[in-house]
């Protein structure tokens, strides 16, 4: 099935799962990163592994479970949860729009492979997130993440694009992750971008590219979230697809996720 | 008429939230967060949190106001502004605590003692949108007037 | 002496009780069934403790730890086979209480995908993805060669890419539903 014989579908396998040794994964690295479809179908590998994980994020209790450590809720969800969703309805709007996109990489999910990062979602018709599941849930689930609860969730929301506040708001963001990596405290930070603060993340436009791909690089619990119905109506009022920053997600809408996000548990900072 | 309606959404906002975290006392508990220095935004700002307490009464509410980045401007005016400083007198005299943020006095060359008007070291707080985060951690509202 | 044994022992007890959850997620997804997963992992943990937990090296105890997993696992389907007489185990995707949520909806339908997979199939995909085990580690756990992990792998991943897209293809009204979703 690989399109190129350079590449055997092991081969890719082994350097999604970081299989390959050094000088092998150097190679690798550089080849990829210049070859579309390589690209792409790295990156439909990462995305199957993403949603084998999130499949088996939340599990039905087991009937030993006990008070203390069975019934404890479903650990905190990611932020990737959300990326998930939208990864997985990408995979879909690639194939069933096929005739109509252009040859675009779909979004990249998270900020933890920058070399390798797709370009940017920038359809026309735009794929589409499924929003994340309120957890509601009668049956008691069992978190069977390995990983602590994060301790602090911070959704910080950016809806204007005066140089002088996103300037400051990007101080803030820094600041904050600072300082929880200063006091050892896990957190995830997720900046929800609607209205006027989608310019921050716009690949023609932002003032900010270097200075988020940096955040990104040196914070790991950082995502970048650009709202779906702006970009769509920027796209309808310019007639232009908007191209976002590499590593920025896409979520449906920027009000409802926040709301979902402090049911969830998450405080809220608007800068 | 817009003005009282705002009040009193804000009010029924803190009640709701308030009934909420009843265990705690009964208190409602609400972080107010100022990052901008525009002095008509400021002194609004400050008017809201006035009839806030006002609505709801100050012995119901628990009311911290942090300020980082330019809001710490808030105390930097107040100490030549009468009418900027009465305001926070007067807040601070119903129980409300002005938290300021480290990282701002460090980054803007800030001497919290000569050139903030009253803040004394308990006020000071490392990271200002940190504590934000904490305190909303801890069930209190959130709320940029 | 005896001291120092009894502290390796509890710590390997509470290092086991710590890899319990982990050890229920891998169960599950090979069977989808909360009751057979928490057997299987009751199982594990108590010969892990009747073979020595507190003698292992930490680093090398996950995978000894999933070895025996992956051992509960086929024994289990071995007794299932001599009764039942069947040859591979196809086991159910259970019924999702929060179906009416797109994201529920999907983590049904990746469940369905690795539900699909032949056995040694699915328990190479979800001990490299779940786990995050190297290839030589899930060589040793499921005891094959490394390259028949990787040649697994890669079908695995593969069917599953395939069955999902079909999937979809089969049912547009989801593809309509996770539009109109905003």
């Amino acid at each position: 099935m690989s399109q190129n014989n350079r590449f055997s579908d092991e081969f890719l396998n082994a350097f999604v799962d970081d299989q390959l040794d050094g000088e092998e994964k150097d190679r690798a690295y550089l080849e990829i990163g210049q070859d579309e479809t390589l690209n792409r179908q790295v990156c439909e590998l990462r995305k199957l592994r993403d949603l084998t994980q999130h499949a088996y994020r939340d599990l039905p209790a087991p009937p030993s479970a006990t008070t203390a450590a069975g019934k404890r809720r479903a650990g905190s969800r990611f932020g990737i949860a959300a990326c998930l969703v939208l990864a997985f309805g990408t995979v879909l709007g690639l194939q069933i729009d096929a005739p109509r996109l252009t040859a675009t990489a779909p979004a990249g999910t998270t900020a933890v492979a920058p070399v390798v990062a797709a370009r940017p979602a920038t359809t026309a018709s735009p794929t589409r997130a499924a929003p994340r599941t309120v957890a509601a849930t009668s049956v008691p689930t069992v978190g069977a993440t390995a990983a602590s609860d994060i301790r602090n969730k911070v959704i910080v929301h950016i809806a204007d694009d005066k140089p002088a506040q996103l300037e400051q708001a990007l101080g803030d963001i820094e600041s904050l992750l600072r300082y929880y990596r200063d006091s050892h405290e896990t957190a995830r930070v997720q900046v929800v971008l609607n209205g006027r603060g989608i310019g921050l993340v716009r690949a023609d436009t932002s003032a900010f590219a270097a200075r988020i791909a940096r955040l990104q690089k040196e914070y790991d619990n950082l995502t970048f979230a650009a709202c779906q119905n702006t970009l769509e109506r920027l796209h309808a009022e310019q007639g232009v697809a908007i191209r976002l920053l590499p590593g920025v997600i896409v979520i449906d809408s920027g009000v409802a996720e926040i709301m979902r996000r402090q049911s969830q548990g998450w405080t809220y900072l608007q800068v | 008429m817009r003005k009282v309606l705002a009040v009193m959404a804000l009010a029924l906002l803190a009640i709701g939230s308030g009934c909420a975290s009843m265990s705690t006392g009964g208190k409602q508990k609400v972080v107010y967060h100022i990052n901008y220095n525009d002095e008509a935004q400021l002194k609004a700002a400050l008017g809201n949190v006035q009839n806030h307490i006002a609505a709801v009464g100050k012995d119901n509410v628990d009311v911290k106001v942090v300020m980082h980045g330019n809001g710490v401007d808030l105390l930097k005016t107040a100490n030549t502004d009468l009418d900027m400083q009465q305001k926070v007198v007067n807040l601070k005299n119903e129980g409300v605590d002005f938290e300021v943020c480290n990282n701002t006095l460090v980054k803007k060359k800030i001497n919290y003692k000569n050139d903030l008007f009253d803040v004394s070291e308990k006020d000071i707080v490392p990271s200002g949108v940190a504590e934000i985060a904490r305190l909303q951690q801890q069930g209190y509202v959130y709320i940029k007037p | 002496m005896i001291l120092d044994f009894f502290l390796k022992t509890r710590e390997a007890q509470q290092a086991l009780e710590q890899a319990r959850g982990r050890l229920y997620r891998m169960a599950y997804a090979w069977c989808h069934n909360a009751a057979l997963a928490d057997d299987l992992v009751q199982d594990t943990l108590a010969k892990a403790l009747r073979k020595g937990a507190q003698l292992r090296d930490p680093k090398a105890r996950d995978a000894w730890l999933f070895t025996i997993l992956a051992n509960c696992f086929r024994d289990h389907y071995r007794k299932q086979r001599d009764m039942d007489d069947i040859e591979d185990v196809e086991i159910a995707v259970e019924a999702n209480p929060e179906s009416d949520s797109s994201s529920a909806q999907i983590v049904a339908k990746v469940r369905a995908a690795i539900a699909r997979l032949p056995e040694a199939h699915r328990q190479v995909v979800t001990l490299v993805d779940l786990e995050g085990f190297t290839y030589v580690e899930v060589a040793q756990i499921l005891a094959v060669p490394i390259g028949t992990v990787m040649s697994r792998l890669c079908r695995a991943r593969n069917a599953m890419k395939t069955m999902l897209l079909a999937d979809f293809q089969r049912n547009p009204d989801m593809v309509a539903q996770i539009r109109r979703i905003k």
